[in-house]
């Protein structure tokens, strides 16, 4: 029996139509009635219906739940993307192992055709070589292992596509014999540290921990950080509530601080004098293009620009250990 | 000069190599078959943003050329909403190879409403089709059908030269400045028409490689297959640049110790831009011929005849007046200096001194790259860990009197065999180079090391005999325990002493290499007319160089003759106030005489009185207003609201 539909209008990350103007997903739910067409739309999404009523109310249409595959579905599908001259069983066994790898942080059927497509040639040669027959799998295990341990520290990355990866993992044994990486700065590295550091320069990276000491620090205990004393206690401090119940200000997030303040610390913290160029000027604004700081209050206001530090304390505690700074100790939450 | 031409060679040298492993991804970037993923190369290029119009020019001249015709750059700048972006996008690439007029105002239909032109003739703007996905896949498309059919050739050699689909490349400059929203719907709308259009991207990224995950959530990074390119660290290039620029034989300009301080001292602290410092080096040369009159002799070695002999009487007494000729000319005989006065006898010396410059550098060169290369295999890097800092200490000071260079010494006279010969191999790879008479010396002690023995010399029987009887007389003689100490420790002091021939050699050929380094390692501020070739006037350049914004505004205000040259306003103490100074610079000076809060009244009373006019001259208190909302923009007061009628001081101190 038809329906008698003409057109069918499928609707991907229907969510974001929630952003647009009110009326628009309240026409496109009524589009048969509206336009007298036989069309049918299909939207789909993450979310549930619940989220997407509006005050005006919407009329309810029909409502599919479509479950996550079980390790069964999962293996079928991908028993779809087997290339023609691999063997069936073989396959099968290569998948089994693929999915007790990888299943646990990783059920996105995208990831997984992607790793099983990414591994299969490594897995595939000692077969082709002669070396292994296909039926040991305890001896293909043993081959495919590291390769696989591998692939699981970067599952969602996607990083590297097959001959990319490849290559990587055939010059790591390469590499650690012999670290050369300082005279060759093409070549990929493939542990994590070119991935998650940058070479700031030398101003660049006091700046930036004066920005997380003033994002981070309440500005009421500057005087007592950054203020050299004599000895003699001509600013004490009222008690401060005992450590369990003040809120770490790790947790509550960066707070926005005045560029005269971000300046002042900086020059406390530099400990050679630095005279007020327009270099250093334009240095935040080229922290802030690169995103390790933000700016707030829009750039209309030159007056009073605020900004708020965006770098986690790993990373700064990094750049500080390149200068010989230790940030611990000008921290107030670690004091 | 040939400066520029240095400079440009230099530049398109530095991303040869990483250009060309992107060049060979994106040309095979057709080809991939994956599920509907955009092959994405990241390019790390490094937090140096002066340089990247640069890079990001030449990159996309290099697309045009070897990979294909389309080529979009996309800036954050002109980019703010998604429509903007694929509109800049679209028109980009379908602008490949059509020359527009540049007179005629072009239009697109969807921009009408929101253009500001204001064209009086409506029928002269020339009508677009819209800047969207489907008119760029049928431009696409219809510019495919054209290159596939050529009209002549045999039907074979048709089918030969038929060109594969074009990829449409598309570089989006500074990555990290984008907004996360406009960049994640740009991906997920070029991955669905990727089927019909071989769309690929490059990623120009500051930081590192996280930013792109730190930018796109996993759904959207998922349909990228990202391939990494790592540029030249920028320290690396400029190690690079001043090896072929600064450093290079044919030019006769060299920079000063303080003034290579200052140039590299902008680069490490402030940005890590090759192109400024480039800016900074010409505009030291420049400074160098404008001001310096002895910069005349500063030339390649075959003018250099022409020129002294054009040099004007002014000019050699110039020459004479020199620091190191007169610190020469004292040193010379009296008769000697008595026939230099001649202006005859002198430009004759003159011309046969001054090509000696070019060969003492040369000399420093080679020594400084021997020294470098013994001190970069001890510990403890005492030369600096790059060769400019070893260069910039030879310039600074004189490096055979530094403790670095006695130290150096001190650490060879304890290395093993093997370890010397390393050392010296590593010296003669530096130095060989630039046949000079030390690589010949260094191959002779080579051999010499090599060929020696270093095993301890036996000792022969008589000796030996000679030793236990010494030893049984001193064991008689001695009277206490302290002086047997002392003499059996001074025995084997003696015997200690008798070294084997490898350590005779070692120090032998250490102390020949102490005197050629010594003969080759000379400060350049000792040579002879050294100020004609060396610019090291740091003071003249600094100021332009390095910008003070708060410094020189606060001087405009205190001193206003310095920047306006006028007679009338000289002061005697920086802290007198003259009426004919700028009204502003009165109002000024007076606030710096007031405490934290400044009542207006009284201000203006002061201003009154400075300026010397009637109490009923009503155009004061307009002067004075316009004074005070300057000093307000310029952010030295502020209103406050404590008290009526005050203004608040943002600034301390007196200038």
């Amino acid at each position: 029996m038809s329906y008698g539909i003409g057109c069918y209008y499928v609707l991907e990350g229907a969510e974001r139509l929630r952003d647009l103007d009110e009326g628009v997903l309240s026409s496109l739910l009524r589009l048969q009635e509206l336009t007298g067409r036989p069309v049918c739309l299909l939207l789909t999404s993450n979310l549930v219906w619940d989220k997407f009523q509006t005050p005006g109310g919407l009329p309810q249409p029909l409502l599919v739940h479509f479950p996550q595959y079980s390790r069964e579905a999962l293996q079928s599908i991908l028993a779809l993307d087997r290339p023609s001259d691999v063997d069936e069983q073989f396959y099968s066994g290569y998948l089994n192992l693929i999915l007790s790898v990888f299943v646990v942080p990783c059920r996105n059927v995208r990831e997984l055709r992607h790793l099983a497509r990414a591994s299969l040639t490594h897995y595939r040669a000692p077969v082709l070589s002669g070396e292994v027959a296909p039926t040991d799998l305890r001896r293909l295990w043993r081959h495919v292992e590291p390769h696989l341990r591998a692939a699981l520290r970067s599952v969602y990355l996607r990083e590297a596509d097959s001959a990319q990866w490849l290559r990587t993992q055939t010059q790591l044994p390469a590499a650690a014999v012999q670290p050369s990486s300082h005279d060759q700065p093409g070549i990929l590295d493939a542990t994590d540290h070119q991935r998650l550091n940058t070479e700031l320069p030398f101003y660049s990276k006091f700046l930036l921990i004066a920005a997380y000491l003033a994002s981070y620090n309440p500005a009421k205990s500057d005087r007592r950080f950054f203020v050299k004393r004599t000895g003699k206690g001509a600013g004490r401090l009222k008690a401060r509530p005992p450590a369990g119940a003040r809120v770490s200000a790790l947790l509550t997030g960066p707070r926005a601080f005045p560029l005269d303040r971000l300046l002042a610390i900086f020059y406390v913290i530099v400990e050679d004098r630095v005279a007020p160029t327009a270099s250093i000027y334009s240095q935040v604004s080229s922290l802030v293009t690169l995103r390790m700081l933000t700016r707030l209050g829009g750039s209309d206001n030159l007056d009073s620009a605020k900004y708020k530090c965006l770098v986690n304390f790993d990373t700064v505690k990094s750049i500080a250990k390149t200068v010989n700074f230790e940030v611990e100790r000008y921290l107030y939450d670690f004091v | 000069m040939a400066t520029s031409s240095l400079t440009k060679d230099f530049q398109e040298e530095m991303f040869n190599t990483v250009f060309h492993e992107m060049i060979e991804y994106l040309q095979g970037s057709v080809d991939i078959e994956e599920d509907a993923s955009i092959p994405t190369a990241t390019l790390i290029t490094g937090v140096n943003m002066p340089d990247h119009t640069g890079v990001f020019r030449s990159l996309a001249e290099r697309l045009r050329a070897q990979v294909t015709a389309h080529v979009a750059v996309l800036e954050a700048a002109s980019c703010a909403t998604v429509q903007a972006t694929v509109r800049t996008m679209v028109r980009q690439l379908t602008a490949a190879g059509e020359p527009l007029s540049p007179d005629v105002p072009v239009v697109d239909e969807d921009e009408e409403d929101d253009c500001l032109l204001d064209v009086p003739d409506q029928t002269s703007r020339q009508r677009r089709a819209p800047a969207t996905m489907p008119a760029l896949v049928a431009h696409y498309e219809a510019a495919q059908e054209t290159v596939a059919s050529p009209k002549k050739g045999s039907p074979r050699k048709r089918a030969r030269t038929a060109p594969q689909r074009r990829p449409l490349v598309v570089v989006w400059r500074d990555l990290e400045a984008f907004q996360p929203r406009v960049l994640q719907d740009l991906v997920l709308i070029c991955s669905q028409y990727r089927s019909r259009l071989p769309i690929s991207f490059v990623f120009g990224v500051s930081t590192c490689a996280s930013a792109v995950h730190r930018l796109l959530p996993q759904h959207v990074s998922a349909r990228l297959s990202l391939h990494k390119f790592h540029s030249q660290l920028a320290t690396h290039c400029l190690a690079e640049m001043i090896d072929k620029v600064l450093l290079s034989p044919s030019m006769p300009f060299r920079l000063g110790g303080r003034a290579l301080r200052l140039l590299l001292d902008i680069f490490l602290y402030h940005d890590f831009s090759v192109n400024n410092f480039i800016s900074a080096y010409k505009f030291c040369m420049l400074s160098h011929f404008l001001w310096s009159p002895a910069s005349a002799l500063c030339c390649e070695p075959n003018q250099l005849e022409e020129r002294v002999e054009e040099l004007t009487g002014a000019q050699v007494a110039g020459l004479r007046a020199l620091p190191s000729v007169r610190a020469y000319l004292d040193d010379l005989e009296q008769e000697e200096r008595h026939t230099l006065q001649h202006d005859g006898v002198f430009k004759e010396w003159v011309l046969h001194m001054a090509p000696k410059l070019h060969s003492k550098h040369e000399e420093l060169l080679v020594g400084l790259r021997c020294l470098f290369a013994l001190t970069k295999r001890l510990p403890g890097a005492l030369l600096g860990k790059q060769f400019r800092e070893a260069y910039n200490l030879a310039l600074l000071h004189a490096l055979p009197e530094r403790d670095e260079y006695k130290r150096t010494f001190q650490l060879l006279s304890m290395l093993s065999r093997q370890e010397l010969t390393a050392t010296l191999e590593h010296a003669l790879e530096a130095v060989s180079g630039s046949g000079s008479a030390l690589s010949t010396v260094l191959r002779t002690q080579l051999d010499r090391v090599r060929a020696v023995d270093d095993r301890p010399t036996p000792v022969s029987a008589e000796e030996s005999s000679q030793q236990r009887r010494l030893v049984a007389d001193t064991l008689k003689q001695a009277t206490s325990r302290q002086s047997l100490r002392e003499s059996l420790q001074s025995m084997g002091a003696a015997r200690n002493a008798r070294l084997n021939p490898y350590e005779t050699l070692r120090s032998a050929l250490l102390a020949e290499l102490d005197e050629h380094l010594r003969g080759l390692i000379v400060q350049p501020s000792k040579w002879p007319f050294n100020e004609c070739v060396v610019f090291d006037d740091v003071s003249l350049v600094r100021r332009r160089l390095v910008g003070a914004p708060r410094s020189s505004v606060q001087t405009a205000l205190a001193d206003p003759a310095k920047y306006l040259q006028c007679t009338c306003c000289q002061l005697g103490d920086a802290a007198s106030i003259r009426p004919t100074m700028p009204d502003l610079c009165i109002v000024y000076k007076l606030h710096l005489e007031c405490g934290r809060l400044i009542n207006l009244f009284d201000w203006m009373q002061a201003f009154r009185a400075v300026v010397g006019a009637s109490d009923d001259d009503q155009t004061i208190q307009a002067r004075f207003a316009h004074c005070v909302a300057e000093l307000q923009f310029l952010g030295f007061i502020k209103s406050t609201q404590r008290k009526t009628d005050h203004v608040a001081r943002l600034t301390w101190g007196s200038c």
